[in-house]
């Protein structure tokens, strides 16, 4: 209890002047959120809002904590050995780390997309219908696994082999594709999206743009991309972490046209990292 | 540091706008000499000069448009490379205006009656107001421009007493015309001093347009855009 107070009374210190709020309703909010693997501090006393249907990007150089984060929105830093958190991580003002909570209804409502396409050795349908089975849907599956395919820009490509072709006969960027609809179908709020487009072309990479975008209608979109035009081109709002700390969070527009911190500036200009 | 071609290039281009800069200086230089002596050959000549200037406009805005195209810029660099196509734009005006002033001395007798000295010491005033606005966008001194712009009022003030001044004597000097056409013939002779007079005020205008660039280019601020 005794290192919370610490923590909060930094972070409170940190944030206390320039603290950006974004506007709406958040859904998502660390507070004082730390985090260690073993002895090694990855994230230091991270304050943020993420807002509800907007995309929210988080930037930064290798190693400054952006997918420990962005693991951390749907306790997926659960599964790793020797892991320690502190402060709060609040999904609709719950904390999602209170004991009573259970991570699997957590990444049921705030699904992932993974830098790598990981589709299963099945069928296209099986890869959608998969996470509805295992959430115990009876209904009928087809409506369900078409609008998910739908929601995720790939039905008019592959209506037509939905039980002929597994998930791995698909181009990369399909496959990702498969794995947004896969996430789409059990009707998560929030979807994380960690380096989706690092593995694909140009192409592919301008479909999943396009398709986040037109997502955010109906989802909160949280990226980690260490691209940054990407970053620039899709999102809402940016945050900056560089050594485990939140530098800067604003509006991407402010962020990449005048950011307020040297370091941001020095970053996104390509100065270091 | 890295990229660093990528900002060997932001340098050669605050590099390539100072050139442009003391380039359209000297054609104000020029201009104001022309003015000043009413040498023909000079104010003819300075179409060479202006030539000049447009290439290294084209030159720059080449560059910007690369860097735009191949670097994704943001930030600060962004901010950059957008002030320079504004701001070469605007010296690329001031040169024009050079031309126009150096053009306006070829007619000897137009100054004989009106307050030359009065009218080259405004000349010196945008010129070195320009010279202001090069250095503090060189050097990104969002204070120094700041000044720049304030002093604007002080050649915009000038500019418009002595229009008025100029005014009141051709007033006087067409009533002491014998015929309405003579009249009309003075007024007409007397016209280039009054675009003498604006082109002036407009170089002092332009300076001020570079100068709220810079502020733009080191602070962010569009409060002077």
């Amino acid at each position: 209890m005794e290192r919370t107070t610490v923590i909060q009374r930094r972070a409170e210190a940190r944030f206390s002047h320039d603290d950006f709020t974004p506007p709406g309703e958040p859904i998502l909010q660390t507070r004082a959120l730390s985090l260690w693997y073993g002895k090694q501090q990855a994230l230091d006393s991270i304050t943020l809002d993420i807002p509800k249907h907007q995309i929210t990007a988080i930037i930064g150089p290798s190693g400054c904590g952006k997918s420990t984060l962005i693991r951390c929105f749907n306790r997926m830093n659960d599964l790793v050995p020797g892991v320690r958190i502190t402060g709060e991580i609040l999904y609709h003002g719950q904390n999602i780390y209170d004991p009573n909570v259970d991570p699997v209804e957590v990444r049921r409502r705030i699904g992932m997309v993974f830098q790598k396409p990981n589709p299963f050795p099945k069928s296209i349908y099986e890869n959608v219908a998969f996470g509805l089975r295992i959430n115990g849907f009876t209904g009928n599956l087809d409506d369900l696994v078409e609008r998910a395919l739908r929601r995720a820009a790939l039905w008019d490509e592959v209506k037509d082999y939905l039980h002929k072709k597994s998930g791995y006969d698909l181009s990369g960027g399909q496959q990702q594709r498969l794995c947004i609809a896969r996430s789409l179908a059990i009707e998560p709020e929030v979807l994380l999206m960690d380096e989706p487009c690092s593995a694909l072309d140009p192409i592919a990479t301008a479909k999943i743009e396009d398709l986040m975008l037109e997502l955010k209608k109906d989802y909160t979109v949280v990226i980690v991309t260490h691209n940054m035009q990407q970053a620039a081109r899709v999102s809402d709002f940016t945050a900056f972490l560089y050594l485990g700390r939140l530098i800067e969070y604003g509006p991407t527009k402010k962020i990449f046209e005048n950011p307020d911190k040297k370091e941001t500036e020095d970053y996104i200009t390509g100065k270091f990292g | 540091m890295a990229r660093e071609s990528y900002q060997q290039q932001l340098q050669q281009l605050t590099e390539s706008v100072r050139q442009m800069g003391e380039k359209v200086l000297e054609e104000l230089d020029l201009g104001l000499q022309a003015l000043r002596e009413h040498d023909r050959t000079l104010a003819q000549s300075l179409d060479t000069w202006d030539d000049q200037v447009d290439e290294m406009n084209l030159h720059i805005e080449r560059a910007c448009t690369d860097l735009l195209a191949l670097q994704q810029p943001v930030a600060v660099d962004l901010r950059l490379i957008t002030s320079v196509f504004k701001i070469i734009t605007d010296l690329e005006r001031i040169g024009d205006l050079a031309v126009n002033i150096g053009e306006y001395g070829m007619d000897a007798e137009v100054f004989v009656l009106l307050p030359k000295e009065e009218l080259l010491t405004l000349g010196a005033m945008a010129k070195e107001m320009v010279r202001e606005a090069i250095d503090a966008f060189v050097t990104r001194d969002a204070e120094r421009a700041l000044a720049l712009i304030h002093r604007d009022e002080q050649l915009d003030n000038r500019c418009w007493e002595l229009r008025r001044r100029v005014i009141a004597k051709v007033i006087d000097i067409a009533r002491q015309a014998h015929t309405l056409d003579e009249a009309k013939d003075i007024a007409d002779d007397l016209i280039p001093v009054f675009w003498s007079i604006r082109d002036l005020e407009r170089v002092g205008d332009h300076a001020v347009n570079i100068a709220g660039r810079t502020i733009y280019l080191a602070t962010g601020k569009k409060d002077y855009l």
